[in-house]
């Protein structure tokens, strides 16, 4: 019955992501140009994203100086989504994951598309949303399912590293008609037995323009002292601070009590729901790293919560390709 | 009356925390092992049964050793007596056969193979009961025409093989990192000096600085993962402990036949007290034709990390890719390469080096023959990828790669 269960839910998995793939080939293509700079803007009236912000409420500075805005469309962009389970020191709780996985390829729309990468579970990477779960490993180990598909293909082992899968997944630029979103699901916990260091992970952050949103899901039972002394260190401070230069968020739950996959969705929810802006940046004799800041100029703006990435790196005036532009509204604002 | 009930309750926890002591120390027993026997549920385990067959060679190949003794051990249960090894070496000593002490590190190893079950634990006292009765074993040999340097060389492989085992980080050392393999050099160096002796074995002084540069590095690199890259020399006693672990290296290096590894892993730490300039150099002493494929991995990854940490990235990816010349697909190299590419504003090569180190991984083995003991993340590991593990994971383990040669090699001479 569970079997039965299980592969009904999983089948339920796969044509609604058939369905999005199936779809997405009617998306429509953004208009910014690869020389544009993206940021991602999400904005929050308390607990509730915020929509419905015109191209004129925003105020985008570079390196102290407003950058003007030429463009926008209504249309929200498509997102590569990579989910990224992570569980380093306390035991997996595998049908939280599923369900959570469940959750989240329910939210997706049909324009988005999904990756699955787990880390310190076994590790299970999934280059498309129609690769099974990690639980689906499980079930290949107790013999239910052929492990010789090709349909499993494993990430690294169980030594995989936080730092290290977050390492590639930076690595991965977007399409210039897409953003992509690595959702980062973990315990907090990471092996202390890792080659990358969490300094290269942020200082790669600086020249990705991929967003990481966390959600830390926070086992409040768990001895910190013990999990250090078994070799687990926190990646909380990391993460959080990885999060907030590529603009995303850090949300704390308690794994034990609260619903992780319903954070993940609402994490996911409000990244489709924010805004991006772009601009091609008029200064090119200042290459390095680019401090961005985003206001919103609207009256009484001064409760929402933004979050946007902390600057950009710039390419050498000799590599740069930059030309004339402006500041480009490309999804979710208002027309004049 | 209050005073009264006070001392009575002071008294009752007195009472009951000696109790309560009382019962560790008994439990402890002699040795000092932490846990209480448990009693045996099913059939019990019949090692001399288990070593004739081992000794006749029922096991079928030698590659298939492992996974036959894991098997055979997995049918029954341990003998609940926590000295158990100890009466069975001593029971073996009227007639003393050189595969006897081996037979004990293939078990050794075996048992470390098999992941725990909730339902059927191992017996936490076996593994330390395994070796201090192998070692009890080894000396209780005969003398060899009133000479026992003959057997020094087996003993001294042995002694390896052990430590080796010992450092993978799992066995017996659960306490924390290395505790096993440093209790059993404490042991063998008391030995020795009870006897007017000392170790003189390279690999065993190499393996003593990797002990304690393990151990008293930790707190630096917990440091380091925690604080999202503070400067660990400026942490209070940790460069300290940083320096003595690397004079010990450097010590090491003196002798030839482990010179090559102690630099790596001396400079390793040099990169983490923030001295890369001299990691860099002592990384230059690395002969690129060292057969040793893992060696030379760590050393082009170490010398990678180095120049990343001086904003060297150009030569930093240098560095990445003659590590992956070395070991093809190492996914520490790749990512560091990866994370370089991007750095240099090349991030269309980043994206094919990641998208390579999330390429499909085929058949290799299964979790039991993987040999990964945590269960919860042992649970999941079905298959791995068709190249070997990345050297990166076996670093910690130190000389546990090479503890399959020399079981191969001990087996041979003990024939």
């Amino acid at each position: 019955m569970t079997a039965r269960r299980g592969l009904a839910a999983w089948l339920l998995v796969v044509v609604l992501l058939s369905v999005a793939i199936f779809r997405e080939a009617r998306a429509q293509v953004f208009r910014a140009r690869t020389d544009a700079v993206i940021v991602n803007v999400s904005v929050r009236d308390g607990r509730r994203p915020l929509t419905g912000l015109r191209k004129e409420d925003f105020e985008l500075r570079d390196n102290g100086v407003v950058q003007p805005l030429a463009d926008f469309t209504t249309e929200p962009l498509p997102v590569d989504v990579t989910l990224l389970f992570q569980w380093g020191g306390s035991r997996v709780q595998l049908d939280r994951v599923w369900t959570a996985i469940q959750k989240i390829a329910a939210s997706l729309r049909p324009i988005d598309r999904c990756r699955l990468v787990t880390s310190g579970v076994g590790a299970v990477e999934t280059p498309t949303a129609l690769r099974p779960p990690p639980c689906a490993v499980n079930r290949a180990v107790q013999g239910q399912i052929d492990a010789e598909s090709p349909a499993y293909r494993p990430f690294s082992s169980d030594d995989g590293s936080i730092y290290e899968a977050l390492a590639l997944m930076l690595a991965m630029t977007p399409a210039p008609d897409r953003r992509r979103l690595v959702l980062l699901i973990t315990d907090g916990h990471e092996d202390i037995n890792s080659f990358i260091d969490p300094p290269t992970v942020l200082d790669e952050a600086r020249y990705s323009d991929v967003i990481v949103n966390a959600i830390l899901a926070e086992d409040p039972r768990l001895d910190p002292r013990a999990l250090r002394q078994a070799g687990h260190s926190s990646v909380k401070g990391v993460v959080e601070l990885l999060a907030s230069v590529t603009g995303g968020q850090t949300v704390v739950r308690d794994s034990q009590k609260d619903d992780i996959g319903q954070a993940a969705v609402d994490a996911m929810l409000e990244f489709q729901s924010s805004y991006v802006l772009a601009f091609t940046p008029h200064d090119r004799s200042h290459p390095g790293w680019h401090e961005l800041s985003v206001r919103i100029t609207k009256v009484g703006a001064g409760h929402y919560q933004l979050s946007a990435r902390k600057g950009y790196m710039s390419p050498a005036l000799e590599d740069s390709l930059f030309r004339e532009g402006g500041l480009t509204c490309v999804s979710h604002c208002q027309p004049h | 009356v209050q005073a009264c009930r006070r001392r009575r309750r002071a008294a009752k926890v007195a009472v009951c925390g000696l109790a309560a002591l009382a019962v560790t120390v008994w439990r402890a027993g002699p040795q000092g092992f932490e846990a209480a026997p448990r009693v045996a549920a099913g059939p019990t385990m019949d090692f001399n049964r288990l070593f004739d067959e081992y000794a006749n060679e029922e096991y079928g190949g030698r590659d298939q050793i492992q996974s036959w003794l894991v098997q055979q051990l997995r049918q029954a249960d341990y003998p609940s007596d926590p000295r158990f090894f100890q009466h069975l070496v001593a029971s073996w000593r009227q007639d003393w056969r050189p595969l006897r002490a081996t037979f004990l590190l293939e078990v050794a190893r075996a048992v470390a193979a098999i992941p725990a079950n909730p339902a059927r634990p191992l017996q936490p006292w076996t593994e330390p009961d395994l070796f201090m009765s192998g070692v009890a074993y080894l000396a209780s040999r005969p003398v060899d025409g009133g000479t026992r340097a003959a057997s020094d060389a087996f003993e001294m492989l042995w002694h390896r093989a052990a430590l080796g085992l010992l450092e993978r980080g799992s066995v017996w050392g659960r306490g924390g990192v290395y505790d096993g393999a440093q209790q059993y050099l404490d042991m063998l160096a008391a030995r020795y000096r009870a006897a007017g002796a000392h170790i003189v074995d390279s690999r065993m002084a190499l393996a003593a600085a990797v002990v304690q540069s393990k151990r008293c590095c930790r707190a630096a690199f917990l440091a380091e993962l925690e604080d999202s890259g503070q400067d660990v020399a400026g942490h209070l006693g940790v460069a300290a402990q940083l320096d003595t672990a690397i004079a010990a290296f450097r010590d090491v290096a003196n002798a030839p036949e482990v010179r090559q590894e102690a630099l790596t892993r001396g400079a390793f730490l040099l990169i983490h007290r923030g001295k890369s300039d001299e990691a860099l150099h002592w990384l230059e002493q690395i002969d690129p034709a060292n057969p040793d494929r893992e060696l030379l991995y760590w050393a082009n990854l170490f010398r990678g990390r180095a120049l990343d940490a001086m904003k060297r990235y150009s030569d930093a990816e240098r560095a990445f890719r003659t590590a992956l010349d070395a070991w093809p697909h190492g996914e520490s190299a790749q990512t560091g390469l990866a994370a370089d590419l991007m750095r240099l504003g090349r991030g269309a090569d980043a994206e094919d080096v990641a998208n390579d180190a999330l390429a499909p991984f085929r058949p290799l083995g299964t979790w039991t023959e993987l040999a990964v003991p945590p269960p919860a993340r042992a649970v999941l590991v079905s298959r791995q990828r068709a190249d070997p593990l990345d050297p990166w994971n076996t670093y910690e383990d130190a000389d546990y790669r090479f503890v399959s040669g020399w079981l191969d090699a001990l087996r041979e001479e003990s024939r």
